[in-house]
């Protein structure tokens, strides 16, 4: 009997053990997968984030939150919706800003908006100023609303940022709102508004 | 003690039975919002909008709705400035297909299109929309919407006809109060024609609250249309609306302005009406060249 058992234990302890590791494993490889909340970033360091020694700057973690609006309180379909559009809108509002402020993937913006609004974005007041280098953005962050359907939504983006401009280094901010409208499997911007100023 | 309990019981029962009937204006509910397209090829010709505005009498037991309130909403979508053209329903005017009559039998006659030709023929201007409402849907919108901020110049008591009972001051409006303001007439001297430019001043109301509360954020546009899908029937996608919604949410009450054609009192036969004076083709020129007033 004694045997027997010492032979189950000798049998199991090393397939527990083994269980639990490929448990760990698997939990470890699913954090690493789950996204964040931060939207996606490429890596990629466009050439106005760079600082004099050619290092790449920090950036402001994208801070972006997107919640059901409506009348009253969202219903589980609403939330379920949302839920659904969260990380893709997410992505967006993230790729038109930087496209905007750090000059990234600009020419995503035509797959971002439509044409009238990604030419209007090109043109707007709303990008880094032109021989501006050495970007930094100091605060990234967008709450988005997004109506029962999740076909429609609006963000409001604020974005603090520093900069050398005529070799001095200023302190600007830009706040804006999208107008987003769910497009095949993603959305596109169909309108924005926005101001973009010096901060004392 | 347990009669007084079933007596209170009783009456509770019945005060909240009897609310619903006592919280419309004549104990009857009514259509709600309509909006549609007024050609099927939507042509918002050199960046001007036009919308026909509809508020009619109906309401249940009343099949033949007239409408009470006409108004031609415009916009330059470049300038962002605007315009109210009201209307008075008593207006003589030709309605095509059915000869010379009151502007407000176009409704009753062939509908909402039917006024949208009879002043696209009058005024050369172009409509892409229409809305209409009833009492109910015009109601349900503005409480759904937590009431409208008005300035009510003097005091409004109309009790025997709209209901209204609005002291004078500036102050937000239930639903049932902006829909007794809306068609108070007695109270005023100018009577229908006070009443049409009151309408207006609802609109424009509304639409400075639309505009507030999308500056503080812009999710509120989205709740705006919640309501409209709530009180309103419409042919147009929900794709139009929203970006309709975009574009009032940017335009400010105070470049809007309102306007009545000007008219002078008259009778054709035992009927009262109103004729529309020759001035008024300068307000639809100037109106359908540049979408503002």
């Amino acid at each position: 009997m004694s045997t027997m058992i010492n032979v189950q234990r000798r049998f199991w302890v090393p397939v527990v053990a083994g269980a639990v590791t490929v448990a760990v494993a698997l939990v470890l490889l699913g954090l690493l997968a789950v996204p964040t909340g931060n939207p996606a970033d490429s890596g990629e360091v466009p050439p106005v984030a760079v600082g004099p020694d050619g290092e790449a700057l920090p950036q402001a973690k994208w801070k972006v939150s997107v919640f059901p609006s409506g009348i009253g309180k969202p219903s589980r379909s609403q939330k379920a919706a949302v839920s659904k559009q969260r990380d893709t809108l997410q992505n967006v509002v993230a790729q038109v800003f930087d496209a905007l402020i750090l000059r990234k993937d600009t020419g995503r913006l035509k797959s971002l908006a439509t044409p009238g609004a990604a030419a209007a974005l090109r043109r707007s007041k709303l990008q880094l100023p032109k021989d501006m280098t050495e970007v930094e953005t100091l605060r990234r962050s967008a709450r988005v609303g997004v109506d029962e359907k999740a076909t429609h939504a609006a963000a409001r983006v604020l974005i603090t940022f520093k900069g050398v401009l005529d070799d001095k280094t200023i302190r600007m901010q830009q706040r804006s709102t999208l107008w987003l409208q769910k497009s095949g499997a993603g959305w596109r911007v169909i309108a924005f508004s926005g101001t973009m100023g010096r901060l004392r | 003690m347990r009669y007084r309990s079933l007596a209170l019981l009783l009456m509770i029962t019945t005060i909240v039975g009897i609310f619903p009937l006592l919280s419309t204006v004549d104990g009857t509910a009514a259509a709600p919002v309509l909006v549609g397209r007024v050609h099927d090829n939507y042509d918002p010709s050199d960046g001007k909008i036009f919308v026909l505005i509809i508020g009619t009498d109906a309401r249940n037991g009343n099949p033949n709705a007239r409408a009470d309130a006409i108004h031609i909403a415009g916009i330059n979508t470049k300038t962002l400035k605007g315009g109210i053209l009201n209307f008075p329903r008593d207006s003589w005017v030709s309605i095509p297909g059915y000869g010379s009559s009151k502007i407000n039998e176009a409704v009753t006659a062939g509908g909402p299109e039917l006024l949208a030709r009879t002043l696209e023929n009058l005024t050369g201007i172009r409509l892409d929309y229409w809305v209409m409402t009833g009492f109910h849907g015009f109601q349900g919108a503005v409480k759904d919407l937590g009431g409208v901020k008005m300035h009510i110049p003097s005091a409004v008591y109309d009790r025997g006809y709209s209901g209204a009972n609005l002291k004078a001051g500036t102050y937000k409006l239930k639903g049932f109060e902006a829909l007794a303001y809306a068609r108070a007439r007695h109270p005023f001297m100018q009577g229908d024609l006070a009443r049409t430019r009151n309408q207006s001043r609802i609109l424009l109301a509304l639409l400075s609250k639309l505009r507030s509360e999308v500056a503080d954020s812009p999710a509120a546009l989205l709740k705006w249309m919640a309501v409209t899908k709530e009180h309103t029937r419409y042919d147009i996608s929900p794709d139009e609306m929203f970006r309709l919604g975009v574009l009032a949410s940017q335009v400010r009450a105070r470049d809007v302005a309102n306007v009545t054609v000007p008219v002078s009192i008259g009778a054709v036969g035992a009927a009262s009406v109103v004729f529309i004076q020759g001035g008024a083709r300068f307000l639809y020129q100037r109106f359908r060249q540049t979408g503002s007033l």
